[in-house]
């Protein structure tokens, strides 16, 4: 399932792939394969992207309709 | 591992690459080389006798498959009837050949570690010769030869004689540190064109890595479970077994190259894809090259198809396949990835 609350949240602070990249310590693959959601992030990745994105853990990664 | 600086790693990947290099140009030693000799020798005659016989040393180093070649093919009849004969330390003669003129190419000789004396013997009759041959069990047919007369003077003739002989036990394991030391260069490449600790999260690419390592392996279970079924219900396999041990190798690597590639199993070498894009394309051509080199030898010498000769050659054609199929993949990724960024 491609996460678009990542995608979005970078698009709205104006960063590209391999910016937020490079901010979380990653490569541009890794973040261009969790938005595709071909990955699945690490906890510790998580929370990197949540600080560069200014977002919380729930905001970009709480699927509603999983838990429904 | 992981615990060690950058700098030390790229130390101790330098010291391994020097140190393989070394073992593998230390194991190609023992790869018997083409000794093949051509000279030209005065053969006098006089009184109806040959002066001397044409002798030479053969010291076989390894015990197994000599291919032995030696030519007497003097242009002119010179009419007289030559007997060459292999023989051991103890005088056993282990192989012969005899007629006016003759050539013996590729023998297939099974010879144990030893010196052999290899001579051309003259004889100016069917009936000398004859007396000769008695010892080993043979005779040349009166009828079927024609013999003209014994000629006096002196001829110059051309001489060759030499052979071949793989051991193949030095080659695979020259070839086994030829492809270490090519992964440790891969990985020395890696660690000069990462940057350190800006990946510190990047588990997908291990996970990558560790799904290409696990297809590879797959590949090369189920590849050496077929051969192994076909040498245990003893289907003829044609070609050398170091073709079918390589070509497994080969395949487990393609299937490790090609997933690392479409996953981004290593982003450092993804950074470098021309220089990358080079050195596969210089390696496919010096496969090519390789392949086409050994198969002149083979056609030259005449080797049988499941000769080690000839298995290099399809070795390396395997390999140069491979290496542009690798280099498609690389190219066709470099074009997805532009079109998706």
């Amino acid at each position: 399932m491609k996460n678009l609350k990542i995608k979005a949240a970078r698009a709205a602070k104006d960063l590209s792939q391999d910016d937020l990249a490079k901010i979380c310590g990653v490569s541009r693959q890794t973040i261009n394969a969790i938005e595709k959601g071909d990955y699945n992030p690490t906890i510790k990745l998580c929370r990197a992207i949540c600080r560069a994105l200014d977002k919380s853990l729930d905001e970009l990664f709480w699927e509603e309709d999983e838990n429904e | 591992m992981s615990k060690l600086s950058k700098k030390t790693k790229i130390v101790f990947d330098i010291v391994l690459i020097i140190l393989f290099m070394v073992m593998c140009l230390f194991s190609f030693e023992f790869v018997e080389r083409d000794t093949k000799v051509k000279y030209t020798q005065v053969v006098t005659s006089a009184n109806g006798e040959i002066t001397e016989p044409i002798k030479s040393n053969l010291v076989v180093k390894h015990s197994g498959d000599v291919s032995l070649h030696a030519a007497w093919w003097p242009e002119e009849d010179l009419g007289f009837l030559t007997l060459f004969t292999v023989n051991d330390s103890d005088g056993n003669t282990v192989f012969y050949s005899s007629g006016n003129k003759l050539t013996c190419e590729s023998l297939p000789l099974q010879l144990d570690e030893g010196s052999y004396e290899v001579k051309f013997t003259f004889f100016n009759n069917i009936d000398d010769i004859n007396a000769a041959l008695a010892n080993l069990g043979t005779a040349i047919d009166k009828d079927e030869n024609t013999f003209d007369g014994f000629c006096d003077g002196e001829w110059a003739v051309d001489f060759s004689f030499g052979y071949v002989q793989k051991n193949i036990g030095a080659y695979v394991s020259a070839a086994l540190f030829a492809l270490v030391t090519v992964f440790v260069a891969i990985h020395l490449f890696v660690l000069c064109t990462s940057s350190d600790g800006k990946l510190q999260f990047d588990e997908r690419q291990l996970l990558a890595r560790g799904r290409a390592s696990t297809a590879s392996m797959i590949t090369m279970f189920i590849y050496f479970g077929v051969y192994l079924f076909a040498k245990l219900c003893e289907i003829d396999l044609y070609l050398h077994d170091v073709v079918y041990i390589f070509a497994g190798i080969i395949a487990g690597s393609f299937v490790f190259a090609i997933i690392s590639i479409c996953k981004d199993a290593y982003v450092a070498l993804n950074q470098r894809r021309t220089a990358l894009c080079i050195c596969l394309a210089v390696l496919a051509v010096l496969n090519g090259v390789m392949c086409v080199y050994n198969y002149k030898l083979f056609v030259k010498y005449n080797y049988s198809v499941d000769s080690l000769v000839f298995g290099v050659a399809i070795i390396n054609l395997i390999s140069t396949v491979v290496l542009l199929g690798a280099l498609v993949v690389m190219i066709g990724k470099a074009v997805y990835d532009k079109r998706e960024t």
